[in-house]
């Protein structure tokens, strides 16, 4: 085949995808980016008037910008290693051959499949100081002496929402890591054991190597969903205690709703996700430097 | 020498089934405590110190919730909207996956970081472009208001996890296929979709998933009690006081709108491996 | 050279779903024949079986004309951007808005509401509680026709107060007295409020900054009193609440009213700042102080006056609505003495028509309603700005900051006094 045809057959491909994203993803967002070079004013009807990068210029400036965006790299930084350590422990546990495999890994998936609105009212309420069952526990085994009032203190509350998200997204990590490695041939494992390797080895130098690109996956998407978090911060903490848990989404979808400051939202969503691009498009670059291949 | 293989090995096998134990406690562990105040009296779902066994078991809050509200038609809604979807995305995304996997180099990296960075636009700023589009084309309440957002939203990520399922595919199958004459669709839909089947189905899961569970666009965009998805549905549960969450009916709610889901994961994604692979393996 | 599909696909039960999909999928969506008009008003869920009655009753009186009342959220702010979202983009889907106090100015200076003075003359504006009128107003105009109303309110224990022969507290200094002296934490705490950072955390502070006699913002000059002495102290009161010494729970920070009532109502506390609700459950059989309860106003300093935040919800007519005539006729139907009636009996809740205090029925179904109508001479207010919700969340991250530590309350209170001032000085210039 022709090298004209085969780049044909190839955007031939690719048009259904590209069509369906530039509609309902490109489009919206070209709109947000427009959205951003307006200032919005307050009276009837919400005129807006051209202002260029005046609303990005206005980001620099303030202070709740920065530090929503630290508290949201707090977040991903922490939520995303959490999740990497623990669903990459879980891929490798599930992979193994043992009785109710099935059934195990469709409960490990339970956490994914629980809604995240709902959730987050419900860990509200197993972090709550007087009525919390994570006070009754710990206190029964010992481990605090009075009760803790989780989401009241800025770090503490952090760490609250740490957990409900790693809770809830370690099986995501969990199942794009399994497809890799079930993906790994038999015959490449069964060569290295005939080998004389001990199963540690086995792990470390053939099968993790060959679940990078699945790790991969998962870190980037996982990256990306912990930078947008919505539904948990709104929900859990409202961005609580004094802004301590306020991210660049909730920072966001305030200003818009609440504030009907839409160029000033639209330049938020816009900054925080083009710093996000470069932070990643940044790793990507380092790890290509250190040789890992995608 | 091999005796002290079998103890490690054994060894291995304890700490490999103490891990996984440990893994399920995790998991579960909030799940059924939920469960547990599903069916828990009032009075003592709010006590202090904490009650952990209902005593009695009340269905109650689950029948309430069952005959207040049309929980089968949201479940129904939940699943046209999220198979549509679904299908959607991971079959657009499989063709997308198949023509990226021929590309290298800076190229292909490109293109799935422009995939990527796609995704890292917080999807909830999108609610308002979406809304006015949605709203322009009369698809206010209608399924299709959800299910082309959902599935353009799972894109990228449908994209990546089946691309590097086709990736692990040897060269040399596709080469030979090719030189056999056949086309690019009959080779993926032959030749690296059934060896790709893993990737399927986890794309397929996590999409379902995905479009099961989402909140503020089934809200925003399905006012109409008998269009509601499962979740928007949820978000008027309400109780007693004014003020208060109905734990009971909320927990009921939860697992209405769990089970479903984990059985049809657990159906399907099984049915979609076998049945690919063995698709496969029989030509 | 064709190949067979993969044996999936020709599975029986998947053709059988796949067609069970389209089919679904065809139908999903299919709007019902609507003969008349319809007016539509989005309410929460559990209010809804207590206005049906009222639309009954104007769909009656009114052939032909359906009144729709669709379930939404409990959650106030989840209602709020729901609204913002369809009358952002002129929808016309809600005829009515279902509003809280703190709507009116953002919503009508937004413009998507219709002005009320002609349809809901004088006569009719004079047959409603003041304060809760008001909060309908906006540069003059009435935007919001009151529907019930709410006030802040202190609960007291009765019962602990006269076993140790004290009075219900009045001032900053006997309420502490009090406090410590009654309660035993961490099973009985002195005082419970709602701390967490939200718009609840607002209505607390305003009233105890009454009681020092200060003030938040004043709409009319746009002057912002939050780095004045006043609020100073009022904060300190706050603060005082926390430590050292408390008086309230460590967690008080992350209370809501239903946290702070549940502990209330289980007798774990002395006080609690709550809204009128709590009147009703906290009497009902099997609560553990059924009629052990005072009520008061907030406490205030020496020689200040009390204050209490108003509350409440309202009707408000969309701009874009189709059938403005039917929805301002629904709305006017809801504050008739009979409207009222049906509204407030089953509910408890306090009317927004003066006329309606005296009505036996509704006396005899909530006695509590004169001390009600009574503490309405105390209302705050909060301020009527367009920007209102920018104002509040800067108030509520810095008060909540520094009652969690995280800001010193000096440098707090500057920075809400210097944010708002921004905030507002921008909204003056965007016009």
């Amino acid at each position: 085949m022709s090298a004209r045809s085969e780049a044909r057959e190839r955007a031939a491909l690719l048009a259904p995808a590209l069509l369906l994203l530039g509609a309902a993803v490109v489009a919206p967002i070209v709109r947000l980016v427009m959205l951003s070079l307006e200032r919005t004013g307050s009276g009837p009807g919400l005129p807006s008037t051209f202002a260029g990068l005046a609303m990005h210029v206005r980001l620099w400036q303030d202070g709740r910008w920065w530090d929503a965006l630290a508290h949201t790299l707090v977040f991903t930084g922490s939520s995303v290693g959490l999740e990497m350590v623990l669903g990459i422990a879980f891929a490798l546990l599930l992979d193994r051959p043992f009785a109710g495999r099935r059934w195990a890994r469709a409960l490990v998936l339970v956490p994914w499949a629980l809604p995240t609105a709902v959730m987050a009212l419900a860990w509200g309420w197993i972090f709550n100081d007087s009525f919390g069952v994570l006070n009754d526990v710990l206190g029964r085994i010992g481990l605090v002496s009075g009760p803790v009032a989780w989401l009241g203190r800025p770090g503490t509350a952090m760490v609250a929402m740490v957990v409900a998200d790693v809770w809830k997204t370690t099986p995501f990590v969990a199942l794009v890591v399994l497809a890799g490695l079930q993906g790994i041939p038999r015959s490449v494992i069964d060569a290295a054991r005939i080998d004389g390797a001990s199963p540690p080895a086995v792990l470390w130098h053939v099968v993790l190597p060959l679940v990078r690109p699945a790790c991969l996956v998962a870190l980037a998407f996982r990256a990306a969903q912990a930078f947008g978090a919505f539904d948990l911060p709104y929900v859990l903490t409202g961005g609580g205690p004094g802004g301590a848990t306020e991210t660049v989404s909730l920072y966001a979808y305030r200003s818009f709703y609440r504030y009907l400051d839409f160029g000033y939202a639209a330049a938020i969503a816009v900054q925080g996700a083009a710093l996000a691009l470069l932070l990643f498009a940044l790793v990507l670059w380092l790890s290509r430097r250190a040789g890992v291949d995608a | 020498m091999s005796g002290r293989a079998d103890a490690g090995r054994r060894a291995a096998g304890l700490l490999a089934g103490l891990g996984t134990l440990l893994m399920l406690a995790w998991s579960l562990a909030p799940a059924v405590w939920q469960a547990l105040t599903a069916v828990k009296p009032d009075a003592q779902i709010t006590r202090v110190p904490t009650v952990y066994l209902p005593h009695p078991v009340v269905w109650t809050h689950v029948v309430d919730l069952w005959t207040r509200k049309p929980f089968g038609t949201y479940l129904t809604n939940s699943f046209v909207v999220s198979a549509w979807a679904t299908l959607l995305s991971v079959a657009c995304g499989a063709l997308a996956a198949a023509a990226l996997v021929r590309m290298h180099g800076p190229r292909r990296d490109a293109l799935l970081l422009a995939l990527l960075g796609v995704s890292l636009f917080p999807p909830i700023l999108l609610l308002f472009p979406l809304y006015e589009g949605v709203r322009a084309l009369g698809w206010i309440n209608h399924a299709i208001a959800l299910i082309v957002p959902y599935a353009a939203l799972n894109l990228p990520l449908a994209v990546w996890v089946i691309e590097s399922g086709l990736r692990a595919i040897p060269r040399e199958l596709d080469d030979a296929a090719r030189l056999d004459g056949a086309r690019a669709l009959d080779r993926l839909w032959h030749v690296q979709l059934p060896l790709a089947a893993p990737s399927l189905a986890t794309a397929a899961t996590l999409v379902f998933i995905f479009c099961w569970n989402e909140f503020m666009l089934a809200l925003t965009f399905m006012t109409r009690d008998a269009n509601k998805t499962v979740t928007a549905g949820i978000a008027s549960v309400s109780g007693v006081s004014f003020y208060q969450i109905p734990w009971g009916q909320l927990s009921a709610a939860i697992l209405l709108a769990t089970l479903p889901l984990v059985v049809i994961v657990l159906a399907f994604e099984g049915r979609i491996v076998s049945g690919l692979t063995r698709g496969a393996i029989n030509e | 050279m064709r190949r067979a599909w993969p044996r999936i696909a020709r599975a029986p039960v998947v053709a059988a779903l796949a067609a069970a999909l389209a089919l679904a999928a065809a139908g999903c969506g299919g709007r019902a024949g609507e003969a008349g008009p319809v007016v539509r008003v989005l309410l929460p869920a559990s209010e809804r079986p207590f206005w049906k009655p009222l639309a009954d009753r104007f769909e009656a009186a009114h052939p032909g004309v359906h009144v729709e009342l669709i379930e939404g959220p409990e959650s106030t702010d989840l209602r709020e951007d729901l609204y913002t979202a369809s009358l952002l983009a002129r929808d016309p889907t809600f005829d009515l808005v279902y509003m809280d106090v703190i709507w009116t100015a953002k919503f009508a200076a937004a413009g998507w509401l219709r002005p009320l003075d002609t349809a809901f003359d004088t006569t009719e504006q004079r047959a409603m509680l003041p304060a809760a009128l008001n909060a309908g107003r906006w540069h003059g105009a009435l935007w919001r026709i009151p529907v019930r109303t709410d006030v802040g309110v202190l609960y007291s224990r009765s019962d602990l107060l006269a076993q140790a022969h004290l009075a219900v507290p009045e001032t900053f200094d006997q309420f502490f007295a009090a406090a410590r002296a009654l309660q035993s934490p961490p099973e009985r705490w002195g005082f419970v409020w709602q701390g967490k950072q939200y718009e609840g955390l607002v209505c607390n502070y305003l009233e105890v900054l009454r009681g020092c006699g200060g003030f938040w913002v004043d709409p009319a000059t746009l002057k912002v009193g939050l780095d004045r002495p006043e609020a100073a102290r009022a904060l300190a009161f706050m603060r005082r609440c926390l430590g050292p010494d408390p008086i309230s729970p460590p967690g008080v920070t992350t209370y809501q009213e239903e946290e702070s009532r549940r502990l209330f109502q289980d007798g774990r506390a002395v006080f609690l700042r709550n809204w009128p609700y709590v009147w009703a459950l906290a009497q009902a059989g099997g609560s553990p102080v059924a009629g052990r309860i005072a009520v008061s106003p907030m406490v205030h300093e020496p020689g200040r006056e009390s204050g209490v935040t108003l509350g409440g919800w309202g009707l408000g007519v969309s701009a874009f609505s189709r059938h403005p005539d039917l929805a301002i006729a629904f709305a006017k139907s809801t504050v008739t003495l009979e409207g009222q009636r049906l509204l407030c009996e089953k509910t408890g809740f306090a009317p927004a028509r003066t006329g309606a205090y005296a009505d036996s029925t509704l006396l005899a179904a909530n006695p509590f309603l004169p001390k009600l109508e009574a503490l309405h001479a105390h209302a705050v207010a909060r301020p009527a700005i367009a920007r209102y919700d920018v104002a509040s969340d800067i108030l509520q991250r810095h008060l909540s900051a520094a009652l969690t530590g995280g800001e010193t309350p000096a440098r707090a209170l500057a920075a809400a006094a210097a944010e708002t001032r921004e905030a507002l000085g921008r909204a003056a210039e965007a016009r």
